[in-house]
């Protein structure tokens, strides 16, 4: 996953291992701090 | 002289250029998206008009929103400041179609210079060293490896179309050629919309210097040499002049081709000439057709007011700068303040401000837009401000830039102050041994 912020793409690793179960943001949807992206199981 | 002057651009840049204007009784017309409402441009300015959403594209990038902007104004003129349409030859084209004068170069020298191998081709054809290489744009992948086994690794393959660091790749082995040449056409395709990449010798240790000139249609002239070897990523962090590894033999070879290439192309307006250099020799690297963020260097020792000459150039099409005017005294050094935080990779950090204070004082100048209350939002660049010092020599300079960071307050944010503080009283900084690539192969903080 990409957070772009101020004309810099920000690459977000993953966390920990898993499967991707939910997906929470748009293509393109403003994010703020602490925001929750994607649930992983 | 111009009755009234519309800036298209936004936070510290729009401010200088409001602060030129009003010195010299021009009216200003302020452009903002709708999150910039309430920004320190908008309230410096006689009027504003909103032009867009957050959207760079649908704002400060959109030339039909503008050009109402200006037509809804009366205003006479058009500065771009830097970034967004500043080196868009196509805006500077409309504009001159519709007998508005747009501050900067004309529509054909920026299309000159916008294309890097065709700018590479012209500075070679005018006198300027360059960088071994292709010679223009590489046709498939066997013209390619042929190119580096005449120049030798490591080679730089570049975006015809890039810039800011943007859409380069560097190669150290051969083996990782293939892949590299790959990614770097997909990549300059996605980001420029252009796939054609070219193949420059790679320079292990070189310092970035470029010279400043101002050119209307009676003479060019040089405002001397920046040194901005102090980057991260590509992006200039500080930049000081003049630079502390030219000689003056080297110096005066260095301005006499600049200028001579600046004006047999007859170049009109602000520019700057970038170089590479390294041991003893400089290579062009490529021209910007516009005022640049680090200008303020070059003010603090000329003298000059660099955004004043590029109005007079555009009103009058001529400077009144004779080389024997410009005497660079002393030392200016500039230190660029991001919303970032250095410690975390330079990660963006957006917010709002809570305390700030400015440094000021002798010799301090700050170039900025950024007040209590104000509002950092994640959708332009992370540069708030510019603090500038000035000294009698280098030495100077430094310890007034110390003093000027240790006053800077600015709560709220992460900013890359505290990084600035640990750079200026760095031993590499102080006796000036370092290349571009310093803070990206050496943790500082």
């Amino acid at each position: 996953m990409i957070v772009e912020a101020m004309k810099t793409m920000n690459h977000v690793p993953s966390t920990s291992e898993g499967i991707v179960k939910e997906i929470l943001v748009e293509d393109g949807q403003p994010v703020e701090f602490g925001q929750t992206l994607i649930i992983l199981e | 002289m111009f009755k009234k002057i519309l800036i298209a651009n936004r936070g510290e840049i729009a401010v200088r250029i409001i602060r030129a204007c009003k010195e010299w009784g021009i009216s200003t017309v302020a452009v903002h998206s709708d999150v910039d409402r309430d920004s320190m441009h908008v309230k410096l300015a006689d009027e504003s008009v909103c032009i867009g959403s957050h959207q760079p594209a649908n704002s400060y990038l959109n030339i039909p929103a503008l050009l109402s902007a200006v037509d809804l104004t009366n205003a006479e003129a058009v500065h771009p400041g830097y970034g967004f349409l500043s080196e868009n030859a196509n805006f500077a084209k409309v504009l001159e179609e519709n007998k508005i004068k747009f501050i900067g170069a004309s529509s054909k020298h920026i299309e000159m210079m916008g294309d890097k191998i065709q700018a590479k081709k012209i500075a070679k054809e005018n006198g300027l060293p360059i960088i071994e290489g292709s010679e223009g744009g590489v046709k498939d992948i066997k013209e390619a490896k042929e190119i580096c086994k005449e120049i030798g690794f490591p080679v730089l393959i570049k975006a015809s179309g890039g810039g800011g660091g943007k859409g380069m790749k560097i190669v150290n082995k051969e083996d990782e050629f293939e892949t590299l040449f790959s990614t770097a056409k997909s990549e300059a395709q996605k980001y420029f919309g252009n796939d054609k990449v070219y193949i420059e010798k790679f320079f292990q240790n070189p310092r970035h210097i470029e010279v400043q000139i101002l050119a209307g249609k009676n003479r060019a002239v040089h405002l001397h040499e920046r040194d901005c070897s102090v980057q991260r990523r590509h992006q200039k962090l500080i930049e000081e002049t003049p630079s502390p590894v030219l000689t003056n033999e080297i110096r005066k070879d260095l301005f006499e081709k600049t200028v001579n290439m600046v004006s047999k192309i007859g170049y009109e307006g602000a520019g700057t000439v970038e170089f590479i250099y390294e041991a003893g020799k400089f290579y062009f690297l490529e021209m910007n057709t516009r005022v640049q963020v680090e200008h303020p260097v070059s003010e603090m020792v000329t003298g000059i007011d660099i955004i004043k000459e590029q109005i007079w150039i555009a009103f009058s099409g001529e400077t009144a700068l004779k080389q024997t005017d410009i005497n660079p005294r002393g030392h200016a050094i500039e230190c660029r303040i991001n919303a970032e935080d250095p410690s975390k990779n330079f990660q963006p950090s957006p917010g709002i401000i809570g305390m700030c204070h400015q440094p000021s004082g002798f010799r301090t100048r700050v170039d900025g837009a950024i007040f209590q209350g104000y509002k950092v939002t994640p959708y332009y660049d992370s540069m708030v401000c510019k603090l500038i010092c000035h000294g009698r020599n280098r030495t100077e300079a430094i310890q007034r830039m110390n003093r000027s960071l240790d006053e800077f307050v600015i709560e709220g944010i992460n900013t890359t102050i505290p990084l600035h503080k640990k750079l200026l009283n760095h031993k590499k900084f102080i006796n000036s041994d370092f290349n571009v690539s310093w803070l990206d192969n050496e943790k500082i903080i």
